[in-house]
């Protein structure tokens, strides 16, 4: 994606929004120029603090899920009795929706941060472990034979072939994932806190009757993704520059 | 170079590749390991690397009985044995960096091996096999025969006395696989190194091998052992000895498979 991409993308938005606000006509829509300005001013106080601490909580369910998926792949894609042990139980816990452990996580983990990070994480480490499990269980025998033939132990075999092997597939799983995990934790963020997006935007402000603070939420929330989708591209630029040259 | 004594090895299935079967190599010898698919004459070369073990008997390789991957010994695969995301430079520097990750330990590579000239070998190991040129591209962006350059280049790096290949040219075209054949030979002349090629193809057998070991249908018990005349000498590709040479080794593979069917 390109800035200019971004900007024309932004442009329409706005034109098809206000067209809408126009048709619509309601409190309820209210257009662009309304919601900017609050936006902005917002931003500086409030909203950007919400905003801060959700990106910290999906950041953090990231980062955690990720140092537990990669090695639990790995280990499943590499080892084949650990895969049928383990494989059932994952297709089995796999399809849930992840949002209904929500009640559960409240009571158990309380209703602080841990509990929104743990949700989103939960989602994001079923997606990453069934990636990059597949991911090494895809590589080729030969490979590793001739990788071991150069005298590569197990702990050289995971620097120099698993671990290269499987940041391609935590990225894909990442940009996969994002939208899901921003959307559990807007509903997680609904209840039982006063802080987050989700907080700002259902009860602050829509709860209060106060649409132009509720969609200057909604853009910070957009704002929230679209930086992610950024983070995952550079982290895919970045760590795996093989894959750009693909024709 | 290489001793097998009474080598016993059946695959997981229960089927006798090996049974009581023993062969040497004196160092500086190329020997060819020829026969049809699923003779086991690539579980031969995985046994002769360390990656697979022997039911029972032993291999020494150099005297010294092989339990693992030997750190002097190469080996060069078909294919897929580059890493995609690395680049030809990094392919060819990986063996080098799997050293300096262990040190020089005698068990993951030599104890004898400094790594102070590592990019200068790099750097010449590239320039040999003409693939310098291509040292930041992708194995993907190359051709399949710049991808066995590479990977030969990888190899030899590492400075090994004993070369084992396993069908190193079966995907290549023939002009490719003529070309790389003799840089092959010349290798090894260069750097007086022992080497077992496994192949099926007969002619791929006859030029690289000063010795051909013949391959039947398993379970192998005595070697079958043709020496070859015409090793590295492409000249007399067309001779009607040579091509008698030729049919002999097709009746060996063939002869065999029958009498043991």
């Amino acid at each position: 994606m390109k800035w200019r991409d971004i900007g024309i993308g932004t442009l329409a938005a706005m034109i098809i929004w206000q067209i809408l606000a126009w048709l619509v006509n309601r409190p309820v829509f209210p257009s662009p120029v309304h919601v900017l300005p609050v936006f902005f001013q917002k931003l500086s106080s409030e909203l950007g603090v919400h905003l801060l601490i959700s990106t910290v909580r999906v950041i953090a369910a990231i980062v955690v899920s990720m140092l537990i998926a990669v090695p639990a792949g790995l280990g499943l894609g590499q080892i084949r009795t650990l895969d049928r042990f383990f494989s059932p139980l994952i297709y089995i816990v796999y399809p849930i929706p992840k949002i209904v452990f929500l009640p559960v996580i409240l009571v158990l983990i309380g209703s602080g941060d841990g509990s929104k990070v743990l949700l989103v994480g939960l989602i994001l480490f079923f997606q990453m472990l069934v990636v990059v499990r597949d991911q090494a269980a895809q590589l080729r025998p030969e490979t590793i034979a001739s990788v071991r033939s150069m005298g590569a132990g197990r702990r050289a075999l995971f620097r120099f072939v698993y671990l290269p092997a499987c940041v391609p597939a935590v990225i894909t799983a990442l940009r996969v994932s994002i939208g899901t995990a921003i959307a559990v934790l807007f509903i997680a963020e609904t209840y039982a806190t006063n802080t987050g997006l989700g907080y700002y935007i259902v009860v602050e402000s829509w709860g209060a009757l106060r649409y132009a603070d509720m969609y200057a939420g909604v853009l910070a929330m957009s704002l929230l993704g679209l930086a992610l989708y950024f983070l995952v591209d550079w982290l895919d630029r970045r760590l795996c520059p093989w894959r750009e040259t693909t024709i | 170079m290489i001793l097998v004594q009474d080598l016993t090895f059946a695959y997981p299935d229960g089927t006798q590749i090996f049974d009581h079967f023993s062969w040497h190599v004196e160092r500086g010898e190329a020997w060819s390991v020829i026969g049809p698919s699923g003779c086991g004459k690539t579980t031969l070369l995985n046994l002769l690397a360390g990656l697979s073990h022997p039911l029972s008997g032993r291999i020494l390789i150099d005297g010294h009985l092989l339990q693992r991957p030997r750190p002097r010994t190469g080996l060069i695969l078909q294919d897929y044995g580059l890493l995609p995301w690395a680049t030809i430079r990094a392919n060819v520097a990986l063996g080098l960096e799997i050293r300096a990750f262990y040190g020089p330990d005698g068990i993951h590579s030599p104890s004898d091996e400094t790594l102070s000239d590592k990019e200068e070998r790099i750097e010449y190991w590239l320039k040999r096999l003409g693939i310098h040129h291509l040292a930041n591209h992708y194995p993907h962006q190359v051709s399949g025969g710049q991808r066995q350059r590479t990977a030969i280049a990888r190899t030899l790096a590492l400075k090994p006395d004993l070369l084992l290949m396993d069908e190193p040219f079966g995907a290549l075209d023939a002009v490719t696989r003529q070309d790389l054949m003799q840089l092959t030979i010349q290798l090894r002349r260069e750097h007086r190194l022992t080497m077992v090629i496994v192949t099926h193809n007969i002619e791929e057998a006859l030029f690289l091998g000063e010795y051909v070991l013949v391959l039947d249908k398993p379970a192998h018990r005595m070697p079958t052992i043709v020496p070859n005349p015409y090793f590295g000498n492409p000249s007399c590709r067309s001779d009607e000895t040579f091509l008698d040479l030729c049919r002999q080794l097709q009746q060996l593979m063939g002869e065999n498979t029958r009498e043991m069917a």
